[in-house]
């Protein structure tokens, strides 16, 4: 082990650019402040990692405010005075104690803050295809646990709440597959990224459950 | 960790030790950005690597029936041979087994809505399978003993009026069989052109499938429900590539001005001389290059090969090849004769008197009824509402109009029509603009709104209605239609690269108006203006044809006709070798009579009592509107069907092959093939971003915490303890 170290330590080493040898003091400083730097860069990239989980969870307070509204009639209820897009329903998964209020538009800046209906698909109950974007890591994280026969709940802004069975989960490349928005009953797709675990954004593949209305 | 510092205590000099700290963090770095990579690339390989692979059954999701819906590419070779307008289309597909256990291939193959299907041939290796026509249930009976029996064997089944079902049983690992259909059709000629329309693929159905079962109650144990249309169309596939080969033999029997197809890219190559024979000196030209000069003058006897110029097409729409005569070389009256036995069969054409002659002064009524439902979404969007801007801005004033809007629901733009005006436009062209595709297709509700609108004495009244004909329950819609027509003509625009085309041209035909077909937006103008030409009124009406003897003539009752269309009838009478067939057809036309005498000439392509018998289907299915009883229909159906070889939705062509592939025991999987997505349709991009890049933020922080805590351990603490 001794020896190893030795033989690793030749006297050559050069080492990277700004970190040749100084005067002790400087060096100290130096290593500080790259300390210094290095804790900086980490605490804002966790900040902003679990800022976003948490943006996703609180603007679901927010939002529950703005479906009251939309349940007495305010249909196009903003959530904030500056939003361009408003709640459309809500949904309850199995196991779940508190409904995920759902908004039109699956835009990137409207998915941070809750699942989206997807523009051109069906409102709910009406015949035709519903789907439901969210992401995988926060508000569809649940998903993974939906096993085909769960029942999940949708609350219409006129307050019926429509029942729906899972009836297949799919892995989808969303790069060679499209979503089908004809059908004769109501069906509610769920869309989010697959796999649940995978730490970087981007991949093409979904995680697809589709329920079809029960009475 | 006692023993680490006691190992880097005595040995290293202080500087060595600091060194090593900052090693130890660029080491660390490194490490944090190979696990990042490791992670990403192990990501990659993983989506790349787990549709394809049907193999790995722990990362597939299987839907209730146990199936799932992989892509297995399909072949398709399609050979055209063209006579005048009688086309015979042979449709070849390889099905491919590339898995390893013995598999069952389902396909939906979507055909012209009036393919008279005779022939079904099955080919593994080199030897070749004739197939038999059966009624329905035996063909499935006997094809379901031999796939119990493991011995390979196809089925071709009617399911809807222009989708059929192809099931292939016992296809070993690594081999492939082909499939080879062969049907009949004839080319439509419409405002100066011949086209032949031969669908690739379908846009999924809404409503339930109309398809036999709703009339005799026979429901199939042989192929799964999940091969049934609306099953297709819920929720999310992966779309394949199915690609096709395309080759065409046309001897027109007219010097030709134009030929090509506005589909697909075409080569045309004309052979001179005597048809069907040998290659001869041709002139090769992409496209539709005939108008050029290259064929200005061929003889009559001339011969036109056509090509894909990519060695294969996707089958995302549909194809169609195009020819246009020579002005004036295309006869008002044509008859194409084959005697088979002691009957004679006959196909008569009759074109109407050009429109130009006559002009109408009489104001319109016009309903337009758009589609905006979810199938519609994307480009088959656009053409809609451009064709109905392009409709309302050739309105004149003192027309009365009015706009139905359907989807799960019916929108009107006013209660009831109103006058034509600057101001009437303007409202209009804000509906259409405000207009979303989405939801289902209730189409028999707005048919039902549109024809229900208070008529104005005086008027031409006329209903266009815009859709891609995604519908199921087509005969409720016929019957709505035809129970509440009156004094409405229905005229159908078909949206989209693979409208429902059955649908489009029964609707007007009930409706006793024309279909009109927009492959593209492009051609919106063009369309729309041969459309407007024929609502200007009926070209040619109360038409009378005297044949020398007694006939069966289909259609039974002889439709009106409308510019640049012709008229086109099936007639079978006792053969009189010594007689040749002298028909002569009278009418009305703008008020005046008409008259038009013609001779009957042999078809260069037998298959004349082959389409007799497929419209002679056709109108006994159709009858069913009328109340006959069903249980007659199918009877007459498989009387006929059988008698000429036909498939239909009664019966349905089967081929065994004796020799078992497959000993009875083993597993049989089976597998879907999908039909390609029509072009165009949107909902290739509709799956959104569904991930935040939060875990991988977390994930680069704490690498980061780890590295800042290794770096101040390594160089602040150790040197201070050693000096």
């Amino acid at each position: 082990m001794r020896r190893a170290w030795n033989g690793a330590m030749p006297v050559t080493l050069t080492l990277p650019v700004g970190l040749e040898r100084r005067p002790r003091v400087r060096q100290r400083r130096l290593r500080r402040l790259t300390v210094g730097a290095l804790i900086a860069l980490a605490v804002a990239l966790l900040a902003a990692g679990f800022w976003l989980p948490a943006k996703a969870e609180l603007a679901q307070h927010l939002l529950n405010r703005a479906w009251q509204r939309t349940t007495v009639g305010d249909t196009m209820a903003k959530p904030w005075p500056w939003a361009d897009t408003h709640p459309v329903a809500r949904l309850m998964l199995p196991d779940s104690d508190e409904p995920l209020t759902v908004l039109a538009g699956a835009s990137g800046r409207n998915l941070a803050f809750a699942p989206a209906l997807l523009d051109g698909s069906a409102p709910p109950g009406v015949h035709g295809v519903t789907v439901i974007a969210g992401h995988r890591d926060t508000h569809f994280r649940r998903l993974a646990t939906l096993a085909v026969g769960d029942k999940l709940t949708l609350e219409r802004p006129d307050g019926s709440v429509l029942t729906y069975e899972v009836a297949n989960l799919d892995v989808i490349d969303s790069e060679r597959a499209e979503l089908r928005l004809d059908a004769d009953e109501s069906i509610v797709v769920l869309v989010t990224c697959y796999p649940f675990e995978a730490v970087t954004p981007g991949g093409s593949m979904r995680y697809v459950v589709t329920a079809r209305q029960r009475f | 960790m006692r023993k680490r510092k006691f190992e880097w205590r005595n040995p290293l000099p202080a500087s060595a030790c600091e060194e090593l700290g900052v090693w130890t963090s660029v080491l660390l770095a490194l490490a944090a950005g190979l696990l990042l990579y490791a992670t990403l690339t192990a990501q990659a390989a993983r989506a790349a690597e787990f549709p394809s692979d049907v193999g790995a059954p722990t990362l597939l999701f299987q839907d209730a029936n146990g199936s799932y819906s992989t892509a297995a590419p399909l072949e398709t070779d399609l050979r055209l041979s063209v006579a005048g307008v009688v086309a015979r289309v042979r449709v070849a597909q390889r099905f491919r087994n590339t898995g390893t256990t013995y598999l069952e291939a389902v396909y939906v193959l979507p055909l012209p809505d009036d393919a008279a299907v005779d022939r079904l041939t099955m080919k593994i290796g080199e030897r070749v399978i004739e197939g038999e026509i059966h009624e329905r249930e035996q063909a499935e009976r006997i094809y379901g003993e031999a796939r119990a029996a493991g011995q390979r064997a196809s089925l071709v089944r009617q399911t809807s009026a222009n989708l059929f079902t192809t099931a292939v049983a016992n296809i070993a690992p690594g081999e492939h069989i082909d499939i080879t259909i062969e049907y009949l059709q004839t080319a439509r000629y419409d405002a100066g052109e011949f086209s032949l329309r031969m669908p690739m693929t379908f846009t999924p159905r809404y409503g339930a499938p109309d398809t036999p079962e709703g009339l005799s109650a026979v429901t199939s144990a042989v192929l799964p429900d999940s091969t049934t249309i609306s099953e297709m169309a819920a929720g999310a596939r992966s779309t394949p590539r199915n690609d096709a080969l395309v080759h065409a033999v046309l001897a027109p029997g007219m010097p030709l001005e134009w030929i090509g197809s506005r589909t697909h890219e075409l080569t045309s190559v004309r052979q001179q001389g005597p048809a069907w024979s040998a290659a001869r000196p041709a002139t090769k030209v992409v496209n539709g290059a005939v108008a050029n000069g290259v064929f200005e003058h061929p003889p009559p006897a001339d011969l036109y090969v056509l090509d894909t110029v990519a060695p294969r097409v996707p089958m995302d729409r549909d194809l169609v090849i195009s020819w246009r005569p020579q002005v004036g070389v295309a006869p008002a009256v044509a008859a194409l004769t084959e005697t088979v036995g002691d009957t004679t069969y006959a196909l008569l054409m009759i074109l109407p008197p050009d429109a130009a002659h006559f002009s109408t002064a009489q104001p319109r009524e016009q309903i337009f009824v758009i589609d905006s439902s979810g199938s519609m979404a994307g480009e088959s969007m656009l053409q809609a509402k451009a064709a109905l801007k392009d409709a309302l801005g050739r309105l004149r004033g003192g027309d009365l109009f009015n706009i139905v809007d359907f989807d799960s629901t019916t929108n009107t733009l006013y209660p009831a029509p109103r006058a034509f005006t600057p101001t009437t436009h303007a409202q209009a062209l804000a509906f259409v603009d405000g207009l979303v595709a989405d939801g289902g297709t209730e189409i028999g509700q707005a048919i039902a709104v549109a024809l229900a609108q208070p008529a104005t004495a005086g008027y031409l009244r006329q209903a266009i209605f815009m859709t891609d004909g995604a519908v199921g329950a087509e005969t409720s819609v016929f019957d709505e239609i035809k129970r509440n027509l009156r004094d409405t003509r229905l005229f159908t625009i078909g949206i989209g690269s693979a409208p429902n085309s059955y649908f489009m041209r029964k609707a007007a035909q009930f409706g006793r108006g024309t279909y009109t077909h927009i492959g593209d937006t492009a051609s919106v103008n063009e369309k729309m203006t041969a459309l407007f030409a024929k609502l200007e009124r009926v070209a040619l009406s109360d038409v009378v044809v005297d044949w020398p003897e007694a006939v069966e003539l289909y259609p039974n009752e002889i439709p009106d006709v409308y510019a640049g269309e012709p008229l086109v009838l099936a007639a079978s009478f006792p053969a009189a070798p010594d007689k040749p067939l002298i028909a002569t057809a009278y009418g009305l036309a703008a008020g005046a009579q008409w008259k038009q005498t013609v001779g009957g000439s042999p078809s260069e392509l037998p298959g004349i009592s082959t389409l007799w018998a497929r419209r002679k289907i056709e109108h006994l299915i159709d009858s069913r509107v009328a109340g006959v009883d069903e249980a007659l229909i199918r009877k007459l159906v498989i009387k006929t069907a059988l008698e000429y070889h036909l498939v239909s939705p009664y019966t349905s062509l089967v081929a065994v092959d004796k020799t078992p592939a497959l000993s009875a025991s083993a597993a049989l999987q089976r597998r879907n093939i999908d039909n390609t997505m029509p072009a165009g349709a949107q909902w290739q991009a509709a799956f959104p971003k569904t991930a935040t890049p939060g875990p991988l933020l977390r994930w680069l922080g704490a690498l980061f915490l780890i590295a800042a805590g290794s770096l101040f351990v390594v160089t602040t603490h150790l040197p201070r303890r050693h000096p």
